[in-house]
């Protein structure tokens, strides 16, 4: 039997796919690859048709909202239904990513239809003897383990994406049907967007930071200290520190990063002068990428890092400074170009 | 007056969790309260001090779980309602379809609870209670601000480093984050004279599961690796090199650690970090 895969597209501020989107694409092909047929919905506040009509998709199902709208999920649950009762087929599989605005939507319709949902898929596969059932691996217990998790045999079913594995490149195709689904009113949400802001560096937390910084002992000195917050702004960055850094009053005590301090889940981590004690180490467990900065080849923490460099943080981090600027100085340039 | 209701999760603390690679499960030691359900609880707790407000909670769990009732009767709460039943951590989705029925008896203000709960990381139950419900849900919120009783302003940060501020009128479900408040380990609470607590045993779900666990498996470990030493390397060297103490510059060439810092490495770096700056 035909399976239909309808992917419910995640977008940049609802008028871009990104990369997020592309991997979600990747996902879907892998799941059911000669059996399946691909619908795209697109529920967004200003993509050009043209685009759309490039998506690799079968079929490609779009309603328009304005921004506002867009920014809650009450209104993508609302747009969702309408295309949903346009392209009932015989099996169904929805995906979406598991970004908290798609997330709402998928469990309000797999609750609302009393459908099976599994969330926060990690890897999708399909079951050995039983080529129509799917094996979701996910993650549980703080990624203590991992669960394999299948759904029971049923018409519709819903998948969410752990974010941190939709990552994909753009691909193109041509689909048979682009159909606009114009929603003349919409059920009023007792949820109003009102603003989004970008966090500065200072007040960012470190548990909600993308990049953080780490300093330790081997930044005492203070020279230098000013191309840290240098670092720090170009990459908006909370500095944190070691427990070293705390006591010595180069950090406040909430910014300890360990054991005895805050753990974080940043992607990136910059260490400058820091061992990388097991009592530290314990506390960027979650990161994704960590760069070590530190004058000694045998620090511990280069065991633990993608990138390294042994040296003095003084020559350093001006250095990368000056790199990060001269890049980011010629990105508005050819941004500038572009436009004139 | 708000009268609110928290939703809090019982679970085996994460931090206890050991995988036993004989047995091929879980050995854990303690059991706890999820953290973002008590980030809620603490949050209704504090506004209750300055405003008044009457709080319930309701917990949810496998009727062989035992909970560690005194950490929740620190809390400055009103009544405790307990829904038992037979092999519900077994049932995804029957643990919001248990607590849905027990709500609409009820007429809360507002439903506080955490996102998603640590040990199964679905973050379900909150959107699905509230679709139980017919009443709407925001999750991920990690600031609430009172402008009136029934409407208030709520912060989510969806992507790290930018944060969406909304406006929302009661009633209302609200998923919050571990980020909600500081976290207190003592509460300085004043104990309420009586908390009415009533339990409810329920009768095992005899619906057929939609959504199966097949196995469960350990993290896959942690693998560093390393340049494995060339035989030109005397013994001394090969060992030093597997160690991660080798000054040989040849042998640091082409390794996650460069010895030098120059053009090339600095470049190399700033190229990465852009390059994960991106990705997410
Ligand atoms: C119960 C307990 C709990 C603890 N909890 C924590 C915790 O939560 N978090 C924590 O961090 N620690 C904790 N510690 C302390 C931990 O054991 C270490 O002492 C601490 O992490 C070391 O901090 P550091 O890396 O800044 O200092 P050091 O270990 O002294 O390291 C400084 C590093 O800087 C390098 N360096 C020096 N000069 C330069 C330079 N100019 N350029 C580049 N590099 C340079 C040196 O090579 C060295 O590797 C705890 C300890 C105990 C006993």
């Amino acid at each position: 039997m035909e399976t239909n895969i309808i992917c419910y597209l995640p977008l940049k501020n609802g008028v871009m796919f990104t990369e997020e989107a592309w991997g979600l694409v990747e996902q879907a092909k892998t799941i059911y690859p000669n059996t399946s047929k691909m619908t795209a919905i697109v529920v967004h506040s200003g993509i050009p048709v043209i685009e759309l009509e490039q998506l690799p998709f079968d079929e490609v199902y779009h309603v328009h909202v304005p921004i506002e709208q867009w920014k809650v999920s009450d209104y993508h649950f609302q747009a969702f239904r309408r295309i949903c009762a346009i392209i009932q087929h015989q099996k169904e599989i929805f995906l979406f990513s598991s970004h908290p605005l798609y997330h709402d939507v998928a469990v309000r319709a797999s609750t609302r239809l009393g459908m099976p949902m599994i969330t926060n898929a990690l890897k999708v596969i399909e079951m050995e003897n039983q080529p129509s059932s799917l094996l979701v691996k996910r993650e549980i217990y703080q990624g203590k383990a991992n669960e394999f998790v299948s759904f029971a045999p049923t018409k519709q079913q819903y998948l969410t994406f752990e974010r941190s594995i939709l990552y994909g490149r753009p691909q193109y195709g041509t689909p048979s049907i682009v159909q606009e689904i114009d929603i003349e009113k919409y059920e009023p949400s007792p949820i109003q967007f009102i603003s989004e802001s970008e966090i500065d560096w200072k007040e960012l937390k470190l548990t909600e930071a993308k990049v953080v910084i780490g300093i330790g002992r081997g930044v005492q000195d203070k020279n230098e200290f000013d191309s840290i917050v240098k670092l720090a702004e170009i990459v908006n960055a909370p500095i944190g520190g070691s427990k070293v850094a705390d006591e010595l009053g180069l950090i406040p005590r909430e910014k300890r990063i360990g054991a005895s301090g805050t753990s974080i889940e940043a992607d990136i981590y910059i260490a400058i002068g820091i061992s990388g004690s097991s009592q530290h180490l314990e506390g960027i467990k979650a990161v994704k990428h960590v760069i070590a900065i530190n004058n000694d080849p045998s620090a511990a923490i280069f065991q633990r890092c993608d990138i390294g460099i042994v040296g003095n943080y003084q020559q350093v981090v001006p250095r990368l400074v000056d790199a990060l600027q001269a890049e980011r100085q010629s990105e508005t340039y050819v941004e500038h170009l572009h436009i004139g | 007056m708000l009268n609110i209701c928290i939703l809090v999760k019982p679970i085996m603390d994460p931090a206890s969790i050991k995988w036993d690679y004989q047995s091929q499960e879980f050995s854990y030691i303690s059991n706890t309260f999820n953290s973002a359900d008590t980030q809620a609880l603490q949050w209704a707790c504090d506004y209750k001090e300055k405003n008044g407000a009457k709080i319930t909670i309701i917990t949810a769990h496998d009727s062989e779980f035992t909970i560690e009732e005194k950490r929740l009767l620190k809390y400055n709460i009103d009544q405790w309602i307990v829904l038992k039943q037979p092999e519900l951590k077994n049932n995804p989705g029957e643990t919001a379809q248990i607590i849905a029925k027990e709500l609409s008896g009820h007429s809360f203000d507002v439903i506080l609870t955490g996102s998603v709960s640590e040990d199964k990381n679905s973050g379900m139950t909150p959107a699905m209670v509230a679709e139980l419900l017919f009443i709407p849900a925001l999750t991920n919120i990690h600031h609430i601000d009172v402008k009136e009783e029934g409407l208030w302003e709520v912060k989510r940060s969806e992507d790290r480093g930018t944060v969406q501020t909304y406006e929302v009128k009661l009633p209302i479900l609200i998923g919050v984050t571990n980020t909600l408040g500081r976290k207190r380990y003592i509460p300085r609470y004043r104990r309420p004279p009586k908390i009415k607590k009533e339990i409810r045993i329920l009768e095992k779900a005899n619906e057929q599961l939609n959504v199966q666990v097949m196995k469960m498996t350990e993290p896959r470990p942690n693998i560093r690796y390393f340049d494995i030493p060339k035989d030109s390397l005397s013994a001394e060297e090969r060992l030093l090199a597997i160690m991660g103490l080798s000054q040989d510059k040849k042998e640091q060439s082409g390794k996650k650690v460069a010895s030098e810092v120059n053009d090339k490495t600095i470049h190399f770096i700033s190229q990465k970090l852009q390059k994960w700056l991106q990705e997410g």
